[in-house]
Formats: C-alpha cells, sequence, structure tokens
C-alpha cells in the first residue's frame, strides 16, 4: 500500500487509539521499507582502486606504498581483489596485497582494511587470475579524505605487474 | 441448553462423572483362524505385550492388533504364535457415576455403555499458578471414594492393579448433551484402601511427572580419555544460544599416553632405543616413561633426547626392555591430545536457506530469515561475511561475494560461532574444526596454540646452525627464562622464516625438535611462548543451541515443549497454545543444562521454572486438561468473561504489598574466561514512578535466562510495573458457572463493593485468573489483577470505538486513548483518567 499522510483528526487528545490508526502506520513502514529496499538494490558502486601496479624485474624486497590515492567520497569497502597478467617468469611464492587506510599519509596509524589480505599462489593459480580478500567489515567504512594505501607483503620472486582493485558502496 | 446456563439456575441435577484404569495380565486366549479371542469383564481400551503397546484396529487384524467389542465383550489380538508364549496385559477402563447413566464410554460418539452408580464422592481438585502468574500450576492431588456395600469391589480391589493408571473426573447436567461434560481432573492414581463400605483412591495430577530428571546422558569413558571425575556426570544442554560455555576434554592425558613404536634397553644401562618411535615429537627432557610387567610399573626418568630412536634416561635401568610398548606422562602437555572438546550432548542448530534470486553481489533472497538477523556472520556459498541489513526476505551482506552466488546457492550460520583457549580467540578452519550430528564437539587443531599466541622479538642475535638442531647465543643472557620446551622460534630472516619447535632450553643453547632447514644464520629471531592445551585448560565456545527435531530450540516456548515431549515424556501437549506463546514472547533463551561442567542433572519441573520465570511464563492444564503454555501480557480481549453478582456466592479481596524501586537483573550466564569463574551479565532498572510517587526503597535481584540485552532490559521494566503497585488477588466463590475456567483466563470483573483502584474511574477492574479450584458442585476462582496493570497499560482499540468523552466505562478501562502532553489525561479538563490506559 502506497504511502498515506495520517489525518491529523485521528490523533487529537481523547480519540481512542484504533487499530485503523496502527494498521495505517505499519502500512507506511512498510511502503518506506519497499522504497529503502528498491533503493538499497540500486545502491552505487565506486571504483575506489583499479590500477595496474608494475614493480619491474629487480623488485625483489616487499614494498609499503606502492600506490596512495585520496577518498573523495564516503563509502563502504565492499570488495578488494588482485589480478595477475602473465606471471612468467615467476613460479612460486605468493602474491599478497594489503591495503590499508588513515587519515592522513603518515605511515604511523594505517589500518589493514582486509581481515584476509587477497593472495595469489603464482604456482597454483593461472595467467590472469584473479582472487578477493576478505574485507574486515571493522575498517570498511571510508571517509571524504581518507588516504589508500597499498602495500606488497608478498612477492613471488620475478614477478612484474598485477592489478589492484577496492570497490565502494554508497 | 449449554452446560453453562444450566450451572446459573438455583436448582439443577448435576452427576459427576470417573473414568478409572487398571491392568491385568492375560494369557489364556481361545484360537480363532489366525486371531485369540477372549470375553472380558470389563472395557478394554489397550493391550500391551512385555510393554509394548499394541495397535487397535478394526477386524480383520495384522500382527500386533487388537479389536475390542463392546457389544459382546469380545477381545480379540493377533501376535506372533500364542498369545500365552507372550506377556499380555490388558487396560481396563471402568466408568462410575453419581446417578445410573447409560452414555458414550469417551464421553463423545464412542460405543454407549453403562456407568455404573457407585460414585460417593470426589475431592476438590483445582490448579494454582503464583502471585506473578508465571512458574508451574501446583501439583494437586484429589481422591474418590467409591461405595462397596454390596461387595461390588471385593473381587477387583487387589485382582486388578490400579496404581499409576490414568483417571479422569468430568461434571455433567443431565439436561444437557453429554458432549457438554466438563473434565475437572485428570491424572493417575496414587493409592489405594478398602473397607467393607467404601472404596477410596487417592490420585494426582499431570504435574507429577514434572518430577523426571532431564534426560541429559552422561559422559562415559565410550565418549573418550575423560577426567574420571566427570564420568558419569551430564552432558550439557543448550537452549537458545550461550556465550562462553566450557567445554570438556574428550582425549585427556590422564595418566599418560602410548608412545608410538617400541622400545629396548638393556639392565644398567641409559640408552633407550626405539623402533618405529618418533621421541622428538612425543617427549621432552624431565618427562617420565612407565610401563607395567608382572604388576609392577617401572618409572623411566627422561634426560635427553637424541633423536627419534635414542634417549638418554636420568637413571640407570632397573630391568631390561626388550621392544616394550611405553607411556609417557609429560612434564609439557602434549599438543597432539587435549585436541577434543566436547559442547553438548546434541546437535546445535546449523541455520541454512537457499538463495532464491541474487539481487546484486551483495543482496540475496532467500526463503526465510527468521533466523538471521544485522552483523550475524555468515557463510554465502562457503565465504564469510557478515549481515548488513535484512529486509524482507533479502539478505543484504557487508561485502560483497566474489564469486557472485548462484540460485540455489546457500547461505548459512556455523552452530559453533566462536572458540576460545582461555581468554584467546581461535579463527575457524586454521585452528579448529566442529562436528555437529547426534552430539556436538570442538577440534583444535595441533597447531592451534601456536597460531593463536603473539609472536615476540629476542633482543639480542642467536645463531641457527643448518642441519643442526642446536640454536646458541653468545649474549649474557639465561635463555631458560625466555622460553620453554615446545615453545617455536624463528630467525627474523624472511627468507629463513620457518618457525621451529623447542625440545630443550639451556641457559645459552636451544636444542629444535627438527633440523634448521636453512644455510647457518646469526641474527634476530622471533619467539612464541606457547600454552599447550590439556584437560585442564579452559576452552570455551560461544555457540547456538539446540536443534531438534531441525528446529531451533531457541524460545521458552520451544524449550518447555521439549523437556514436556522429551523428558517428562507426555504424548501430547496443547500445540496451539505453544505457538501462541511464542508468539506472545519471541525472546532468546540462552540457558546451559546443567550449569556447570560435572552438575547435577536437574529435575524438568525445575527448568521449567527457570525458564518461566525468565519470561513470566507458566504452564498448566487447558479446560480439556491437556498441557498448555502461556506467556503473560497485558493484551486484553475483545470479548471478555464478565463476572458480575449474580455469578458469585461470596467474594473477597486480598492486597500484597512487595513494591520496590529497583529491579536488578542477571542474565546470559557465561564463564569468565579472565577469571575463569561463573558470571552473570547484569541490568538495573529504576522506577520513577515509585521513586515519585511512593518514595519505597526496596530492591528485588533475579536471575534470568535471556540472551539479549534489549528482553532483560524489558524483563526488568516489567517487572518493576509489576511491582509499582500493589496487587489485588479476588476470592470469588460460585456455582459450576467457575468450572470451564483455566489459569490464566482474563475477566472482567463487575462488582458493586469491589474498590476502585488507582488510574481507574470504576470499581470494575480486569484480572487473571491464578488459581481455580473444583469439585463436583461448585468452584472457588482467585483473580489477580498483578498490580492493577490491565487499567495502566493501553491497548489497540475495535475500529468502532467512540473518542473518549463519548465511550462507556468498560471501553475506557479496557482500551486506549490519546492524551494531553502536558495534563497526560485524554480530558483536558479532568484529571479522571491520570496514569492509566494512554498515551501521549
Amino acid at each position: 500500500m502506497s504511502f498515506v499522510t495520517i489525518n491529523s483528526a485521528s490523533i487529537e487528545v481523547g480519540d481512542a487509539l484504533k487499530a485503523e490508526l496502527f494498521t495505517q502506520i505499519k502500512d507506511n513502514f512498510d511502503d518506506h521499507e519497499t522504497r529503502i529496499q528498491s533503493l538499497a538494490a540500486g545502491a552505487v558502486k565506486i571504483s575506489l582502486i583499479n590500477e595496474d601496479i608494475y614493480v619491474g624485474s629487480t623488485a625483489s624486497a616487499l614494498l609499503s606504498g606502492v600506490y596512495y590515492v585520496e577518498v573523495l567520497q564516503a563509502c563502504t569497502v565492499v570488495e578488494g581483489s588482485i589480478q595477475l597478467f602473465t606471471k612468467s617468469p615467476a613460479t612460486t611464492g605468493s602474491l599478497v596485497v594489503d591495503v590499508k587506510k588513515n587519515t592522513s599519509t603518515n605511515p604511523s596509524g594505517f589500518t589493514s582494511l582486509f581481515s584476509s589480505a587477497p593472495t595469489i599462489d603464482v604456482a597454483s593459480v593461472p595467467d590472469y587470475g584473479r582472487r578477493t580478500g576478505t574485507i574486515n567489515t571493522s575498517y570498511q567504512a571510508l571517509s571524504v579524505g581518507d588516504i589508500l594505501r597499498v602495500d606488497v607483503t608478498g612477492l613471488p620472486s620475478g614477478l612484474q605487474k598485477f592489478r589492484v582493485t577496492l570497490v565502494g558502496e554508497l | 441448553m449449554s452446560y453453562y446456563t444450566e450451572s446459573l439456575k438455583t436448582i439443577s441435577e448435576k452427576v459427576t462423572l470417573v473414568t478409572m484404569e487398571s491392568v491385568e495380565r492375560a494369557k489364556l486366549f481361545t484360537t480363532n483362524g489366525t486371531v485369540y479371542e477372549r470375553t472380558t469383564d470389563y472395557f478394554v481400551v489397550g493391550v500391551k505385550d512385555a510393554g509394548t503397546t499394541l495397535t487397535e484396529n478394526t477386524l480383520p487384524l495384522s500382527n500386533n492388533q487388537w479389536n475390542y467389542s463392546p457389544t459382546t465383550k469380545l477381545l480379540t489380538i493377533k501376535v506372533t504364535g500364542d498369545p500365552k508364549t507372550h506377556d499380555i496385559s490388558l487396560t481396563y477402563r471402568h466408568f462410575f457415576s453419581t446417578a445410573p447413566i447409560n452414555a458414550p464410554y469417551d464421553l463423545s460418539t464412542g460405543e454407549t455403555v453403562e456407568w455404573e452408580p457407585y460414585l460417593s464422592s470426589i475431592g476438590s481438585v483445582g490448579q494454582q499458578l503464583d502471585e506473578e502468574n508465571t512458574g508451574i500450576v501446583l501439583e494437586s492431588q484429589s481422591s474418590i471414594t467409591l461405595i462397596n456395600t454390596d461387595g461390588y469391589f471385593d473381587g477387583k480391589f487387589d485382582k486388578l492393579i490400579w496404581e499409576n493408571q490414568d483417571v479422569a473426573f468430568y461434571s455433567w447436567f443431565p439436561t444437557t448433551s453429554i458432549t457438554d461434560k466438563i473434565k475437572l481432573f485428570e491424572g493417575v492414581i496414587e493409592s489405594k484402601s478398602f473397607d467393607d463400605k467404601s472404596v477410596s483412591f487417592k490420585v494426582k495430577d499431570f504435574v507429577y511427572k514434572l518430577k523426571n530428571f532431564v534426560n541429559l546422558g552422561q559422559f562415559s569413558s565410550s565418549d573418550g580419555d575423560i577426567l574420571p571425575s566427570l564420568i558419569g556426570t551430564p552432558k550439557r544442554r543448550i537452549y537458545g544460544k550461550a556465550d562462553y560455555v566450557k567445554c570438556v576434554c574428550l582425549d585427556a592425558t590422564l595418566g599418560g599416553f602410548d608412545l608410538t613404536g617400541t622400545c629396548s634397553g638393556s639392565l644398567g644401562g641409559t640408552t633407550i632405543t626405539g623402533s618405529g618411535t618418533s621421541f622428538t615429537s612425543e617427549v621432552s627432557p624431565g618427562d617420565e616413561l612407565f610401563f607395567t610387567q608382572n604388576e609392577t610399573v617401572y618409572r623411566i626418568g627422561v634426560e635427553a633426547v637424541n633423536n627419534d630412536t635414542s634417549i638418554t634416561t636420568s637413571s640407570a635401568l632397573v630391568i631390561s626392555l626388550v621392544f616394550e610398548s611405553l607411556k609417557n606422562k609429560p612434564t609439557t602437555p602434549y599438543r597432539m591430545l587435549g585436541r577434543e572438546w566436547h559442547v553438548a550432548g546434541h546437535k546445535l542448530r546449523e541455520s541454512a536457506v537457499t538463495i532464491s534470486q541474487v539481487k546484486s553481489s551483495n543482496t540475496f533472497t532467500v526463503s526465510s530469515v527468521a533466523e538471521y538477523e544485522a552483523d550475524d556472520e555468515i557463510f554465502v556459498n562457503g565465504t564469510k561475511t557478515s549481515i548488513r541489513r535484512i529486509s524482507g526476505n533479502d539478505i543484504v551482506t557487508k561485502t560483497n561475494i566474489v564469486p557472485i552466488p548462484a540460485i540455489s546457492n546457500t547461505i548459512s550460520k556455523a552452530p559453533i560461532r566462536d572458540v576460545f583457549i582461555g581468554s584467546t580467540k581461535l579463527l575457524y578452519s586454521r585452528d579448529y574444526t566442529y562436528t555437529n550430528s547426534t552430539y556436538s564437539k570442538v577440534s583444535l587443531t595441533p597447531l592451534a596454540e601456536f597460531y593463536a599466541t603473539e609472536q615476540r622479538e629476542f633482543n639480542f642475535n642467536l645463531t641457527f646452525t643448518g642441519g643442526s638442531r642446536s640454536v646458541t647465543t653468545s649474549a649474557t643472557v639465561d635463555l631458560k627464562s625466555f622460553l620453554k620446551p615446545r615453545d617455536w622460534i624463528r630467525s627474523t630472516n624472511t627468507a629463513k622464516a620457518q618457525w621451529y619447535e623447542i625440545l630443550e632450553v639451556k641457559e645459552q643453547e636451544i636444542l629444535l625438535r627438527a633440523t634448521f632447514g636453512y644455510g647457518t644464520e646469526t641474527g634476530g629471531g622471533y619467539y612464541k611462548n606457547v600454552e599447550v592445551v590439556d584437560e585442564n585448560s579452559l576452552v570455551t565456545v560461544n555457540s547456538f543451541g539446540m536443534d531438534y527435531s531441525s528446529t531451533w530450540m531457541r524460545t521458552a516456548s520451544d524449550a518447555v515443549r521439549h523437556l514436556i515431549l522429551n523428558d517428562a515424556e507426555f504424548a501430547t501437549v496443547n500445540e496451539t497454545s505453544f505457538v501462541k506463546a511464542k508468539a506472545d514472547c519471541d525472546y532468546t533463551l540462552s540457558m546451559v543444562i546443567p550449569d556447570k561442567v560435572g552438575g547435577k542433572t536437574p529435575l524438568v519441573r525445575d527448568i521449567i521454572t527457570k525458564i518461566n520465570e525468565s519470561i513470566f511464563g507458566s504452564l498448566y492444564g487447558d479446560s480439556a486438561q491437556n498441557i498448555s503454555y502461556s506467556v503473560f501480557n497485558s493484551v486484553k480481549p475483545e470479548s471478555l468473561t464478565s463476572i458480575g453478582d449474580d455469578d458469585i456466592i461470596d467474594f473477597s479481596v486480598s492486597t500484597t504489598q512487595k513494591i520496590v524501586n529497583s529491579v536488578k537483573i542477571n542474565y546470559r550466564p557465561y564463564v569468565d574466561i579472565y577469571s575463569k569463574g561463573d558470571a552473570v551479565k547484569t541490568l538495573t532498572h529504576t522506577s520513577t514512578f515509585v521513586d515519585n510517587l511512593v518514595g519505597i526503597k526496596n530492591t528485588i535481584e533475579k536471575t534470568v535466562y535471556l540472551y539479549d540485552d534489549s528482553d532483560a532490559e524489558i524483563y526488568a521494566q516489567r517487572l518493576a510495573f509489576f511491582k509499582s503497585l500493589s496487587s489485588s488477588v479476588i476470592r470469588l466463590r460460585g456455582k459450576l458457572n467457575f468450572a470451564q475456567l483455566v489459569v490464566n483466563d482474563k475477566l472482567y470483573l463487575s462488582l458493586d463493593r469491589l474498590f476502585k483502584r488507582y488510574a481507574g474511574t470504576e470499581s470494575k477492574r480486569i484480572g487473571v485468573v491464578s488459581g481455580i479450584k473444583k469439585d463436583g458442585f461448585g468452584c472457588e476462582i482467585t483473580v489477580s489483577d498483578l498490580g492493577n496493570i490491565y487499567n495502566r497499560v493501553m491497548s489497540i482499540a475495535p475500529n468502532t470505538t467512540l473518542d473518549y468523552l463519548n465511550s462507556s466505562s468498560d471501553d475506557i478501562m479496557r482500551w486506549g486513548y490519546i492524551v494531553d502532553d502536558d495534563t497526560e489525561t485524554p480530558n483536558v479538563s479532568s484529571e479522571t483518567g491520570l496514569g492509566s490506559n494512554l498515551i501521549g
């Protein structure tokens, strides 16, 4: 039933609290819920990070802060993943990429968005394979001005290029 | 003419009817083709073979069936072979009344039988709830006296077995249909007495069955290696959901564990040589090995573990070992034991629903969301996430699910939500798995403690020697102050990051249980001080409660019904009442039975009482004496039974004052993982009404078995509301016009002499029946107004209700009206309705 304005005359002092009044209130709530549901179903997804990371053939040490980006729209992180291109010459080891947030670029205070960072074992994942991390729901809310930092915490020897994506929902 | 209208007459003929059952063994039957027959003296209502009930059926019979013809009094049975080779017993029903009548044996549409006029009298029967209309009706006892002046019972009294057999009383007016009779009582015969003029039977109602113990099952050696003190103690049952439930170790080390392989050693020597042994993982220096030979126990101290097949003993062997199987009593717990932990002696609820529509990568439509709520941790097609919100039958998760699930994939909740070793939370799959079938247990992985322990860093250098088990330091430190056997260390070099378990610690040397698998490394080191779990550790879980017949035993209604049918062994209950009780009170319980590991098995009655006190619930017999359940609430039915002056013989009112201004609620019992002691959550609610108007300073403390904070808060507020005014209990004595009432019925009292209550405009009032006593001739009921709550709680009015100024006094007493924000009355020029059943 669509929304109906409750008539002030039915809630004047001394009026009985009739069942029809509560039915009207319930119908209005149900109508609102239906509209919210409809809006939620069409919730806008935004791309927070969608970058190719090139570490080069000589990269061997783990890399903290290979990419920084500022959040321009408050949102909730709902998905984070990494994807291989051709993995050759890498044959063993795991690519692990963490994305952390902070209110500034100050290295102190960055918190991971993942409870389990996206990981690719190059021995078992084929070229162009993609893996998704587990979002830590305690830290998934982003505010305007938050800084996101991409850390490579596991890098198979020889791997030169991969893609990082992070998706938010408004 | 109905029972009620007849009961109001000044003079009316009343008949009391009694059915009693008895049992007799039967051996001799006459064969008739494939069946056996016998003529009986009494009406047969049941046949058993060695205690197993045979099925009543119409002729022709199949095996293990029987048939009785009241007309011919012929009993026909069919069992395998001659009944004389069986242990057949017959249950008879006897029919007595205060006047000679012929009526159906079932007082309905069954075969007509003669009701013998031997009934002299019945004692009064009744039900009574406590002052808050909660709990279980008190066990009621009564009696039957039958006339025996003609010796009718001489041949029956001891020949038939009467004890523990069913009995029922009825009241009936012969001017009405027999189907209009009222059942006054249903129970069993407790004892009997006999003299030349009468026979008397003492009887008791259904409540006695609640004295059964809860059927929990007990721990035995077949469950595993359990601490001896816990053998024979009850397994635990969980209703609703519970946090920090203490578990019982099923693979305890106890006196020691069997070593893998066999051992040999020479008399007087100090070396034990193993065959197929794993000394480096199973033994540590300081452990005590032992074996029994010729009823003598030989104990061997371990000085050093040299490798998997060689041990140096701390003293010379006093007996030679030849491929002997040894046990080890370790000084440090062995991490392959203490892995299995019993949670409950039943299956836990493991909710699962199927996705019927995928609306987006984080919105899924399912068939039912009844067991899901926001923030629940769930698995969507195996991927762990949590619920952001639920809308209709849509579950919206906090994260996208990749890959996107398909229709018919599953959304589920794990039955065990969290596992803790001490205060350390474990991670599913890495640290533990679970079994959930006819019982539930947690299985810790061999490295659970290792993963769950935080790593630390040495502030000095170590030398890890390649290919060796030795790790040394040149620093001036005592390594024993940092480490102990079964701790773990690793190099800080990320290229040599393997962790190693420690076998032995000396002042400046550490022996590993495996050789260092890299080249020699000198540098920093990390370590973990691991507290290995053993049978004395505290392992707790947060879990959902019992799954019974694919239903979560979550609410009070679920739990009480389960206890009644499963533990008290009732065959049926008034299902409608339990469904309504669940709708009236949807609170999730948090109850673990027994409340402590190793505790005593409680009685069904005691558990139901605790549940009832947690939700204002009551268990009673309805008008047909079926077990019924009700949760007290303030709902006022549109149509109420009205009691006026003409309906009663007399009445009296007593008032009890138990007013409190503060209610302290203990709820959701748990084990404190820090102090390891039993604990409860608590909250306190203060009544501003009592503080401002009454001024009494008094606190009541209650323990309730509820899980949710909000439910406990509501309970506290309701109890404070009950206890904010004195309660009136009205005793009404009438004729049989009250015979159809049962406890928990709500009544509308309109008596001329009733005094006005607080916030009432009339001396009329609404109350609830808290007790009833009846015999074949009259009734007495007690009605409580429970602190006058019915006058003070607003109710939704029918659409035809007029506004306050034009409503009748009856309507004003029952329904809610909108009040002025300032005067708090529905009539701004009158204080009459102040504080009554209204909202502003």
